[in-house]
């Protein structure tokens, strides 16, 4: 249940309403928009008879959320969340623009594309040490010395750094080097994880399982939320679908206004896994800014045709130069920033 | 739904905790003492436990802190439960019948101006639903019990007056106990005990302890000291701070707290509850600046 305060309620009449609901067993989220107490109920407190809070002191509304995914719904939290993670602002107007390579290959190679990333614009810099991969033969990261490199990188360029986490066991290891835990699609069910990440209270980038419905995805944010998590951004990286003769995945436009209708969390866009395809990666980006996405996850590579995994998807530097030029243009056309 | 443990007999204030918090349906489990409670909760014949703490008028149970530090059961909620006096008598009996009222030496303390207005003579009692139970067994046309209205409804007794206490802020603050820790909330409080290095007889050595907290701006909402059970003019510290272990800052007052204590025992990090105000209809703009915990 949802219970907004009137305008004019005194402390007193909300820390009443806290108080009377707090008593009957439920935990309470209090957020302020516009100069109106919202009261959020959570956990499993007894039956409330809504017609009996409706008539205490202050209380202009009550709702009731149907939405499965309660913490995470608008109706919960109307104003969107934003946090910081090192300074650096996600969720607002100005859009976040996080960028790297796939995997942590070498030194070299992290560096170079920090520098050039940095360079061109980027906020964040992500890069994979524990690598999902399809096969087991393939390159599976660094590991920890993946994570050593990337907290170079962070020391060398300032950059936050966003690097994927895979199993609830790691999570305390890759917590110490990380600014940003991401969950990858191929984990977003993995509800373990999802507990383990929720407890770590870091910041998390949460993708979008390639065959999750909306709604499947939102429930995944709900399991971090239900620790008090709330730094989450969600990420829409393509679907599958019938058609992968072209692309990797079908990226799901539609996704990106629903979910910003249903959810305060903000909503990152993938156009590389998105397509799987260097040329794609611009104009798929460009269409995410356009439909309302909060930033943009992106693969760079300096040499892509040298890349262990997704060279096929990553841009070079000067590219991604060019599309962070070309998002800039767009962010105006919507009336967002690129700081 | 689960078994809750509480100290006492059926309609014992801690019973009525448990209804409020839990629900009227929730199957409830009386133990003789508190640490019947921990015994309870510990073999699984309940799985939480209820247990008073602190009552806003007259202070803590201190035992009930001793046996938090000696067993390893985590709080997982508190709960504010308005203490409400009930006067009760067998039935038939009316308040010009009545002489002797048995209760606990709180209970009468607090009632003490209804007792004199009406000239009945305190007799004081180990608990308030036991002393409910044992009229009900062997009704006296003299005798009144004050106690929970729950009790009175128990035991078949008939309320004669209800709310008979001297005092509109009187709140107990109760404990839900359990195994395991419950995820956190968006305003949560931390409750620990603490000694300090009196060995080395060092002065300050309390004050420095605080200042880990009071430097990182974290509030605490409680501080008690109690005897220390193997050493002589030792004291314990039990406090309790708003915030949760897992906030940066209150992670680094612990750490701090660590170093400086002779030992630190966190006795479990749960959601914070606000206190009713029992004057809300009085809109008092010069009170509004001390209430201004509510500027969210």
């Amino acid at each position: 249940m949802i219970i907004l305060m009137q305008p004019d309620a005194t402390p007193f009449q909300v820390d009443n309403v806290l108080a009377f609901v707090q008593s009957k067993g439920w935990q309470t989220c209090v957020t302020r928009s516009s100069g109106q107490t919202v009261i959020g109920l959570q956990g499993n407190g007894q039956p409330l008879d809504p017609f009996y809070i409706g008539q205490m002191p202050g209380v202009a509304d009550t709702m009731e959320v149907t939405e499965r995914y309660k913490l995470a719904s608008r109706a919960f939290r109307p104003t969107s969340t934003t946090f910081t993670v090192r300074g650096v602002t996600v969720g607002g107007n100005g859009l976040t623009i996080i960028a790297g390579p796939c995997s942590v290959e070498s030194r070299a190679q992290l560096l170079e594309t920090a520098h050039a990333v940095r360079e061109a614009g980027a906020h964040m810099l992500r890069g994979g040490a524990f690598k999902p991969r399809t096969s087991p033969y393939s390159f599976q990261g660094l590991g920890e010395k993946g994570l050593e490199l990337l907290a170079e990188a962070r020391a060398a360029t300032g950059l936050p750094i966003v690097t994927e986490v895979m199993s609830p066991h790691k999570v305390a290891l890759v917590a110490i080097y990380a600014d940003v835990l991401q969950i990858g699609a191929r984990n977003m069910q993995n509800f373990d994880l999802l507990n383990a990440v929720g407890e770590a209270q870091r910041p998390v980038l949460l993708k979008r399982g390639p065959s999750a419905t909306v709604e499947d995805l939102l429930m995944a944010a709900e399991y971090i939320l239900a620790h008090g998590n709330d730094r989450i951004m969600l990420c829409e990286r393509g679907i599958r679908t019938f058609d992968n003769r072209f692309t990797r995945n079908s990226f799901d436009v539609n996704a990106i206004p629903v979910l910003k209708q249903l959810t305060h969390l903000p909503v990152i866009a993938d156009p590389s896994h998105a397509t799987g395809v260097r040329r794609y990666v611009q104009p798929v980006a460009l269409a995410a800014i356009a439909a309302g996405a909060d930033g943009l996850l992106v693969e760079v590579h300096p040499h892509p045709e040298q890349a262990l995994s997704d060279g096929d998807q990553s841009l070079t530097p000067e590219e991604f130069a060019r599309l962070v030029a070309a998002v800039r243009q767009m962010a105006a056309a919507v009336e967002r920033s690129v700081g | 739904m689960p078994v809750v443990a509480f100290p006492g007999t059926h309609g014992a204030y801690a019973e009525s905790a448990i209804f409020q918090y839990f629900g009227e349906q929730t199957p409830t489990l009386p133990c003789r003492s508190l640490e019947g409670v921990f015994d309870a909760v510990e073999s699984g014949q309940a799985e939480l436990g209820m247990l008073p703490v602190e009552n806003a008028l007259v202070g803590s149970w201190p035992r009930v802190y001793e046996l938090l530090l000696e067993r390893d059961l985590r709080i997982r909620a508190e709960v504010i439960m308005p203490i409400r006096y009930t006067l009760m008598a067998a039935p038939g009996v009316t308040l010009a019948d009545l002489k002797r009222v048995r209760s606990t030496p709180q209970a009468l303390a607090q009632c003490e101006k209804f007792l004199s207005r009406y000239g009945l003579q305190p007799v004081p009692a180990f608990d308030t639903a036991g002393s409910a139970q044992e009229l009900a067994q062997n009704p006296q046309p003299d005798l009144g019990v004050i106690g929970n209205e729950l009790a009175a409804r128990v035991y078949g007794l008939d309320i004669l007056e209800a709310e008979i206490e001297g005092a509109p802020f009187n709140f107990t603050r109760f404990f839900v106990l359990g195994d395991e820790d419950p995820p956190r909330a968006q305003r949560s409080k931390t409750s620990l005990i603490f000694g300090v290095r009196h060995a080395l007889h060092q002065p300050g050595s309390l004050y420095r302890c605080l200042g880990e907290f009071a430097e990182r701006n974290i509030n605490l909402t409680k501080i008690e000291s109690r005897p220390r059970r193997n050493r002589p003019w030792d004291y314990l510290f039990f406090l309790d701070f708003e915030g949760h272990w897992q906030e940066p800052a209150a992670e680094a007052a612990l750490l701090g707290l660590l170093r400086r204590a002779s030992f630190v025992k966190l006795l479990g990090c749960y959601p914070m509850t606000t206190t009713p105000h029992p004057a809300h209809e009085e809109d008092n703009a010069g009170e509004e600046d001390v209430h201004h915990l509510l500027d969210l």
